[in-house]
């Protein structure tokens, strides 16, 4: 029986063991979590995890094989319209109509949300740098993505869902990018956002989901996760790198040493400051940062919570 | 349903126009001829005659070639360019049809269409919506052209009223193919790259088998199961007149067709 709806319910996305087969191959597998009301909420997982395949069941693009997916309370299949009508979407593939121009898009737009969104569209559009009036064919990816952008939010959906969004922006427009996800939730609406970069995901959402080979492996606050992640830190020094100094910091978890490279491993616990000031008693010829990659943080996580 | 609609006539606004032209040109320059046919059709139909029958109905497109006049107004058309616009506008819409489907959820933008409040059902209304006006424009066309040439070349002698029912009669078997179209894109998955070479070579193989079969008597059963049994602007200006019962067969497969496809498509895996 169809639930009944619940406008205010607090969980805007609820996964029940959902699965997912195309044929004999296995995408989604007993996938469960639920997206609360105002939360930013990052699905994280590498390339070919099931995040889109678990994004298009939301969209009753394709079925489940198994569970179930609620949206608003309805069910994704039969209150498909009605989803739709409170949801904005961008996804990670994205095509647009190349004969069309941005605003005859929103224009067109207007009569299938049957409510004018330009000015919202315009004054979006200012703050991403991109000219609605220009034609959509030959734009770059990341041109495509910010009209892709604007078209899912311009409506001031209830529920934003966007596969991989900051594909193709700069670091500039992600940072007006986070901010325009920052003003959604303090207006009180729900973003649920899939990506395979952590750093990305860290920095905007308040819970993860993290996916990988179609199994759920974590749904976790993004601070615990973090607390549990690391960062490379590699410093090229002009003479053969010593451990010497960096062993005693707090939150160093391990030291490699090759040449004149020495690698740190630091810990959310880490002590920048005292670090950069050992560093200094260096020549210090050259520093990198390098962000854990999403088995290491899993690898991390699970760590952690053995212990 | 208007959204989708209005967008898919703005798509196929072009092909409307310069089909309507080409069309149009392509009628003026046969019915040009029509007036030295005309003037010694007996010794014409004497070299027809000595053709094959199959040779005929495959040219002609309907019925047995036995005591064919080819040469009188309507069974000209239909011999020079009415079958042939059957071909031709079943497959521009099966190309629009699979642009509008099975391409748009391969490349994604099906997606991104069926992410707003449009259900799939409305979706296929719209776009079949946009195909009965898409063929209803041409087919204006058509007419308009074909009453033009008849007042140009007083020797190709047909009223008004039959070179209406000769064109807007060509809508429903093409409907027919809009119809089997818009089903196997509801039912068939999009990742089946077969299908739209099928569908070709059974648009252009179903008009040959239909052709031959006229001359091939232990065939002639199977005639009825092919839409060009149904429409023919030669019977339409020459013969019987426009046979509404026709009509309303094709009319009923077009609709059974539609409504086929209204049912599956919200069955439909997309993109998959």
């Amino acid at each position: 029986m169809q639930p009944r709806p619940d406008p205010n319910a607090a969980e805007v996305i609820d996964i029940q063991n959902l699965t997912h087969r195309y044929g004999k191959v296995v995408a989604v597998e007993d996938v469960s979590f639920s997206v609360k009301r105002g939360e930013i909420f990052g699905f994280l997982g590498p390339n070919g995890a099931g995040k889109t395949t678990t994004i298009r069941t939301i969209l009753d693009l394709i079925r489940p094989t198994q569970g179930q997916v609620l949206v608003f309370g309805l069910d994704s299949r039969r209150g498909a319209q009605e989803i739709h009508r409170r949801i904005g979407y961008l996804p990670s593939e994205l095509r647009l109509w190349d004969n069309w121009t941005g605003a005859q898009y929103i224009r067109w737009l207007e009569t299938v949300h049957q409510r004018p969104i330009l000015p919202e569209a315009e004054h979006i559009s200012e703050r991403l740098q991109f000219e609605l009036g220009r034609s959509l064919s030959g734009m770059s990816t990341g041109m495509k993505r910010k009209m892709g952008l604007i078209a899912a939010i311009s409506h001031q959906p209830e529920l934003l869902i966007l596969d991989e969004p900051s594909i193709g922006l700069d670091p500039l427009m992600q940072q007006v990018f986070n901010e325009l996800m920052r003003e959604a939730r303090a207006a009180g609406r729900t973003v649920f956002l899939s990506s395979h970069n952590l750093a990305e995901v860290e920095q905007i959402c308040d819970r993860v989901a993290i996916i990988r080979e179609g199994k759920l492996e974590a749904v976790e606050a993004v601070h615990n996760l973090t607390r549990v992640t690391f960062r490379w830190i590699t410093l090229t020094l002009p003479e053969p790198a010593h451990a010497d100094g960096f062993r005693d910091l707090e939150g160093i978890e391990a030291i490699e040493t090759a040449g004149e490279q020495l690698r740190l491993r630091v810990s959310g616990r880490t002590n920048i400051d005292a670090l950069i000031k050992q560093a200094a008693q260096h020549t210090v010829q050259d520093i990198s940062i390098e962000h854990p990659t999403l088995e290491e943080i899993f690898l991390a996580y699970y760590g952690q919570k053995e212990h | 349903m208007i959204a989708i609609f209005r967008k898919a006539l703005h798509d196929s606004r072009r092909t409307i126009i310069w089909l309507s032209i080409g069309m149009s040109i392509y009628v003026l320059l046969v019915l040009s001829f029509y007036p030295t046919i005309a003037e010694d059709t007996a010794a014409l139909q004497e070299i027809v005659d000595s053709y094959p029958d199959a040779m005929i109905t495959m040219f002609y497109g309907s019925d047995s070639a036995e005591n064919l006049d080819l040469f009188s107004p309507g069974n000209f058309i239909q011999s020079q360019f009415m079958v042939f616009f059957i071909l031709l506008l079943g497959a521009v819409i099966i190309g629009q049809a699979f642009n509008n489907f099975t391409n748009a959820e391969r490349d994604g933008s099906m997606d991104m269409l069926l992410s707003l409040p449009i259900s799939r059902r409305e979706m296929l209304l719209g776009r079949g919506l946009s195909t009965v006006v898409f063929l209803l424009v041409v087919l204006t066309a058509l007419f308009v052209t074909m009453v033009v040439g008849s007042a140009i070349w007083e020797e190709f002698e047909a009223t008004i009223p039959e070179l209406a029912a000769a064109s807007y009669g060509m809508f429903f078997p093409v409907m027919v193919i809009a119809g089997l179209i818009y089903l196997l894109v509801a039912v068939v998955p999009s990742s089946r790259k077969f299908t739209g070479a099928v569908v070709y070579l059974f648009l252009v193989g179903s008009y040959l088998f239909y052709g031959f079969s006229g001359a091939v008597p232990e065939l002639n059963d199977v005639r009825p199961f092919f839409i060009y049994d149904y429409y023919n602007a030669g019977q339409i200006i020459d013969g019987s007149g426009y046979q509404v019962g026709d009509a309303l067969t094709l009319a009923v497969i077009a609709a059974s067709l539609f409504g086929l496809a209204w049912w599956r498509i919200d069955h439909k895996e997309m993109g998959v």
